[in-house]
């Protein structure tokens, strides 16, 4: 059946089975391979996106869930010339090793920052449950907080009407 | 066809190797900046230095990586090293991941990233192939000036003439430098120069992890590329005759059916399609031993006391000067002359390597040749394998090594790159995808190996050890070992089954080898993963035993041995060991040395009521020379997470032959709520270098066990701790 959504702020137009789960049609329909496959079961994360301004595991969801929602990927934060708040902390702390769940760990740290700007570590590591098997959980939690912090600064310059340091 | 997937700052390739006269193969350029990409790789094995630089007109170097990136941080430090002699400006550098080729080989002759010797095996040569193009530059640049090489120096990118303002880049004189003869014997930087060895810098592969455009094994995409899921036969070491297909075959997208030794394949449109499909189908007529975890168990306890088919291992020496074991009967002898007897059995289930991206791999077959992508840590081994499962000439494979979503020994196995060059030969000149679901990968593992060990040992009122047997009973690895010896039991699993650090009189290990149907492989630290664990509670029980601090009996059994001292003394320092604990806190230590890098960990927990919090872990690390200090603290946190996944949690049951656990949901691991914070200290007391990536690992499951019977008083032999009955908290 064909689903019509937006990802990314980009219109899509997608005819696949409605049980389709949305990562493989983000994946291979639409071509953006950040969201990755972990376990296809929503446990560890990996696949981890927002439709519709909610942090979901996108394996378990099917595609007809998605009909006229919008829905970011890592993609839709920011490039190397514009990197999200969060993408910035995530090099300046060098988080990642494989990188494999840091797409979703990232996108969870999107969620919970939209919710708790300043999030305690205990708030953090009980709020991301993504599972990242090369154990970068300690750089995490010192990404999360970064990031936090990075974002509140660029809501206040963006209030002065400053422009935005880059990479603080 | 490489353009497309060479996507952010690193990319991989094969390019074409482009010669300068004499046959040597530094960059050239055509036109002021379009740059020629000369390669690499390919069939000039002679001129080795080509395959690993790459000098654009512009000046802009590129440096690939033999190593396979699989998150231990080799796209960076393995250039860095070629950089450092090089004298490039390792900002501007970029960084290329290898395709398998054998100018590529380490001087043990093969291309693969495991045994944490990415480092000890390629730094020197690495070093030459920097300074030996340093050397081209440098003679070409005098040329230029007409004045002795002496006269030219080369730093951060810029050639210099000294004493004056003139300067060259790379690019100014590479392509005279191309000419030259590659020098065989290049002069090296003093280790005291060296500016980017030593120092933390950011990795290169970061940013595109970040901002998702590196391309992982899982998202490789060619035009007209089918999907392949599939489903192995579900009993381990079994076998079927025949299938049913009709389901599949009925099915949205699919394109075919594919049957290989132990499993079936399933192609389609899409991958979820290949796995609707895949998942219909059933085998017939399963054959294979329905083996159970608890009754392999005994069986390996009873055959520890089978003494005629105990096969030894050495228990220390070096490679070349190896210490045997004792006698038997001296064992028995020496065992009756402590003043204190001891014996405890110890057991370690088996493990799976859970690395977070499935096994999956892409090839395309097409007129007698094939070209695979696949998330690789081997290299050398890839091409004789698939030319014997498919026919295809070793000469016609071009493997190309993406980065890998983690692969802790897993993806050095060879079968997923197998049967996805056999599935895309039955479609051919159709590239084909196979990606392994969760559950297939859970089950279908090359696991750790499970072990039984039943530990002797006499000893003197002072501590001192007379006499110590550790006996393993279980299944080795299913790799055979290139070192095995007549009459011994196999390297990869006894190993310092003993730590042989410790001064003992008399010391014997052996191995009742059982013959299971169990796949079994490298997992991150392979023996040491468990015989870390049996050694160091052997030492703790020993110290309780004895009602010795369990810092100061190692200490004291360490004799002459001050890097073991040195890393003891900080972990336990920096741990506040000798501080008084809390109420309900614990505290353990351990010891490990491995890939010739000493390891001291404390963990310190606090029980109440089996509720387990760890409260934190330190770790004391000395790896000799640290090529990048910040990557082995990363690597080291990881080993002690990896590490602690497993004491906490880590067992793979099989029931009826089959494996219990399906994906992260029961095969459980950390997570930040109950991962602890971790504080690594490196330490130098060596020039010569050890390994890393494993390094972190072995010590935290005996340092764990301690800290829990000091904690409470119950003693965990067995693993994983959760089955002792504890709940770990946050």
């Amino acid at each position: 059946m064909s689903i019509q959504f937006n990802v990314n702020g980009k219109p899509h137009e997608v005819d696949a089975a409605k049980d389709t789960p949305l990562l493989w049609v983000i994946r291979d329909a639409i071509g953006l391979k950040g969201t990755k496959f972990g376990c296809g079961v929503g446990v560890c994360g990996a696949c981890t996106v927002e439709l519709d301004g909610v942090s979901v595991r996108s394996c378990s969801i099917p595609l007809e869930v998605a009909e006229g929602t919008n829905i970011v990927t890592l993609e839709g934060l920011g490039d190397e010339d514009t990197p999200h708040p969060i993408q910035q902390a995530w090099i300046d702390e060098q988080v990642p090793q494989c990188g494999y769940c840091q797409p979703g760990m990232m996108m969870a740290t999107k969620a919970l920052l939209a919710q708790n700007p300043a999030p305690s570590e205990k708030e953090i590591r009980s709020q991301i449950t993504n599972i990242c098997r090369c154990g970068t959980y300690g750089r995490i939690v010192k990404a999360v907080q970064r990031a936090g912090k990075l974002s509140s600064a660029q809501t206040a310059d963006r209030n002065d009407g400053t422009t935005v340091a880059k990479g603080v | 066809m490489s353009n497309q997937i060479e996507k952010g700052s690193l990319r991989f390739g094969r390019r074409t190797f482009l010669k300068g006269a004499s046959g040597l193969a530094l960059g050239l350029v055509a036109g002021a900046c379009s740059k020629i990409d000369l390669d690499s790789a390919g069939s000039n094995k002679q001129t080795a230095i080509g395959a690993f630089i790459e000098i654009g007109g512009d000046g802009h170097v590129t440096v690939t990586t033999p190593g396979a990136e699989m998150g231990q941080g080799v796209s960076s430090s393995l250039p860095k090293i070629v950089v450092e002699e090089l004298g490039a400006d390792w900002e501007t550098v970029m960084v290329r991941l290898s395709v398998v080729d054998a100018a590529f080989n380490s001087p043990r002759g093969q291309q693969r990233s495991a045994n944490s010797d990415a480092i000890t095996s390629y730094f020197e040569p690495l070093r030459k192939v920097g300074a030996s193009a340093r050397e081209m530059l440098s003679t070409a640049a005098a040329a230029r000036w007409n004045v002795d090489v002496s006269q030219v120096s080369i730093e951060n990118g810029v050639i210099s003439r000294i004493g004056t303002d003139d300067r060259f880049t790379f690019g100014d004189v590479v392509e005279e430098a191309a000419q030259l003869p590659v020098p065989t014997n290049p002069r090296l930087k003093d280790p005291k120069d060296f500016q980017l060895i030593g120092k933390a810098t950011q990795r290169k592969d970061i940013p595109a992890k970040v901002f998702g455009t590196s391309v992982f094994g899982i998202d490789i995409q060619l035009p007209g590329m089918l999907y392949a899921a599939i489903k192995h036969v579900p009993v381990a070491g079994g076998s079927f005759n025949g299938f049913d297909e009709s389901e599949a075959k009925k099915m949205p997208g699919v394109q075919a059916v594919v049957p290989l030794d132990n499993a079936v394949a399933v192609v389609a449109d899409s991958y979820w399609q290949a796995q609707q499909a895949v998942d219909t189908i059933s085998f017939d007529d399963v054959q294979g031993e329905l083996l159970n975890s608890d009754e392999l168990m005994e069986g390996f306890a009873r055959s520890l006391s089978d003494d005629s088919k105990a096969l030894p291992f050495f228990v220390g020496g070096s490679f070349r000067n190896p210490k045997p074991s004792a006698e038997l009967a001296d064992v028995e002898q020496a065992l009756t002359r402590g003043d204190l007897t001891f014996e405890q059995q110890y057991s370690v289930p088996y493990l799976a390597h859970m690395a977070m991206e499935p096994l999956c791999a892409t090839a395309k077959v097409e007129s007698g040749s094939c070209e695979i992508w696949a998330p690789t840590q081997a290299g050398n081994r890839i091409p004789p394998e698939v030319a014997a499962a498919t026919d295809i000439p070793e000469s016609a494979m071009t493997i190309h090594r993406t980065y890998m979503g983690g692969g802790f020994g897993r993806k050095n196995e060879r079968d997923f790159i197998i049967q996805a060059v056999q599935i895309a030969k039955a479609m051919a000149g159709q590239p084909v995808k196979l990606i392994w679901s969760r559950e297939q990968d859970t089950k279908n593992d090359f696991y750790r190996p499970a072990a039984v060990v039943r530990t002797r040992a006499a000893v003197k009122s002072d501590g001192s050890i007379v006499a110590a047997h550790s006996r393993m009973a279980g299944q080795i690895l299913s790799a055979k070992s290139p070192f095995r010896r007549e009459g011994m039991a196999a390297p990869a699993i006894l190993g310092d089954l003993l730590q042989p650090s410790y001064e003992m009189d008399t010391a014997r290990i052996d191995m009742v080898e059982s013959s299971v149907p169990i796949r079994t492989g490298y997992w991150r630290s392979v023996a040491r993963s468990s015989n870390g664990f049996f050694s160091e509670m052997l030492i703790n029980d020993l110290a309780v035993k004895l009602k010795r601090d369990p810092l100061e009996y190692r200490l004291a059994l360490l004799g002459d041995n001050p890097r073991a001292k040195a890393v003891l003394e900080l972990a336990a320092e920096k741990a506040n060991w000798r501080q008084p604990k809390g109420e309900n806190t614990g505290r353990g230590i351990a010891f490990t040395k491995g890939w010739n890098s000493p390891c001291a960990q404390v963990v310190e927990v606090t029980v109440q009521d089996r509720q387990l919090k760890i409260e934190r872990v330190t770790c004391s690390f000395d790896c000799g020379l640290q090529v990048d200090p910040d990557n082995i603290v990363a690597q080291i946190e990881g080993g002690i997470t990896f590490g602690l996944s497993a004491a906490l949690f880590g067992k793979i049951h099989f029931e009826q032959g089959s494996v219990i656990e399906k994906t992260f949901a029961e095969y459980r691991m950390m997570t930040l709520a109950n991962m602890p914070p971790v504080d690594v200290h490196l330490l130098q007391t060596a020039d010569e270098i050890g390994g890393v990536g494993e390094a972190g690992v072995p010590a935290v499951a005996p340092a764990l066990c301690a800290a829990i019977q000091d904690a409470c008083g119950v003693h965990v032999p067995d693993l994983p701790v959760e089955a002792a009955g504890f709940t770990v908290t946050s």
